[in-house]
């Protein structure tokens, strides 16, 4: 059970920190909001935050707003999931829009285009490197043949036959449902 | 476009993603593939901001949404994008320890592996947009390594590719 309730604000407050200062990636911003509300401040419950982890793993979208939604209702109801998720949200969104902005300024200056050919290879870099960081734990496991064949599988049937994601996707759950890991 | 046909073409592509990049692949079927509103360097440009903002990656269907609607647009995708987020509720109420069912629990292991082949699959336009010589083509080699093998921060490589496409570009 909640050990503390408390105010709006103060979840804000805490949301608004722990949602705008990581890049990237959600790691960084879970140890820390667990840092936060569990540790710190007691909150939370340890066994409470690791539903709400284990839960936003499993729960479409983003997994880090998830965490969030899942630990703000836990905190005030409906009310304490919409300001924890607009806390941690919200001003990132606007530092992606002056980014975007940014962008669309520095495109006609000659060293500007340099500086976005230099970013968008590197983006490419990343999607790459963090495909491969996300399949890893599965490519280097025992199970890797399990793995080889959903990627390889997916690949062939987006790039060579042009499916569209979400059957694909589906295809993968039904063959995660019925072929499951040696473990 | 309107904001509320925005706003579910991008409700479809994050309620159907297991993490921020996989809802790449379905973005670019419905915007640049099917639609013709956003081309593949927007689309590019929306990643760059993405990861240099802080916040998930995910966060790049807001810049998505600025480049195809301006502020409204933008308001559709950080909308798309936290919608999901509320899902987990119920799930919360009602599912509880189910999730660690086996077989529930190998179902979205393998969607979150086929996720990743998608993900790669996403990369191909985009590199053939982005990887335009060696300079680019050796950013990308770079930056591949420094994210596997370090635990440096997506924007640090980015801005670092930039300053030295730009450094390049200035002595040459």
């Amino acid at each position: 059970m909640t050990v503390f309730r408390p105010s709006l604000r103060e979840i804000g407050s805490i949301f608004f920190r722990v949602g705008n200062v990581t890049f990237g990636s959600g790691a960084a911003s879970t140890v820390l909001l667990r840092k936060e509300i569990v540790e710190n401040r007691d909150w939370l419950g340890k066994h409470q935050f690791a539903l709400c982890y284990a839960l936003a793993r499993v729960t479409p979208g983003t997994n880090l707003f998830a965490l969030f939604s899942a630990a703000g209702w836990y905190l005030r109801g409906w009310p304490g999931a919409i300001v924890a998720i607009v806390a941690a949200s919200l001003p990132a969104s606007i530092a992606v829009i002056l980014l975007t902005l940014g962008y669309l300024a520095i495109y006609t200056s000659r060293l500007g285009q340099a500086a976005i050919v230099g970013a968008m290879a590197a983006v490419v870099g990343t999607i790459i490197a963090g495909a491969w960081l996300l399949m890893q734990p599965d490519i280097l496991s025992r199970n890797w043949f399990r793995a080889v064949i959903l990627v390889t599988g997916s690949m062939i049937l987006s790039l060579g036959f042009s499916v569209p994601p979400i059957p694909i996707v589906g295809l993968a759950a039904l063959a995660g449902f019925f072929w499951q890991d040696s473990k | 476009m309107s904001v509320l046909l925005l706003y579910f073409l991008f409700l479809k592509a994050t309620v159907t993603s297991f993490n921020g990049p996989s809802s790449l692949p379905i973005l670019r079927e419905d915007l640049v593939v099917r639609r013709h509103i956003l081309t593949d360097r927007q689309l590019n440009a929306a990643v760059v901001a993405g990861r240099c903002a802080p916040g998930p990656m995910g966060i790049y269907v807001v810049s998505v949404g600025y480049f195809i609607g301006g502020l409204p647009g933008a308001f559709a995708g950080w909308l798309a994008m936290i919608t999901p987020a509320f899902l987990i509720v119920p799930l919360l109420r009602y599912v509880g320890n189910r999730a660690e069912h086996p077989r529930v629990r190998s179902t979205l292991q393998a969607v979150v592996i086929a996720s990743a082949g998608l993900i790669l699959s996403s990369a191909k336009p985009l590199a053939i947009d982005a990887i335009t010589g060696p300079l680019p083509l050796g950013i990308l080699i770079g930056s591949i390594v420094l994210l596997v093998t370090t635990r440096i921060e997506t924007v640090w490589v980015i801005a670092g590719a930039a300053i030295f496409a730009c450094v390049v570009k200035a002595v040459s």
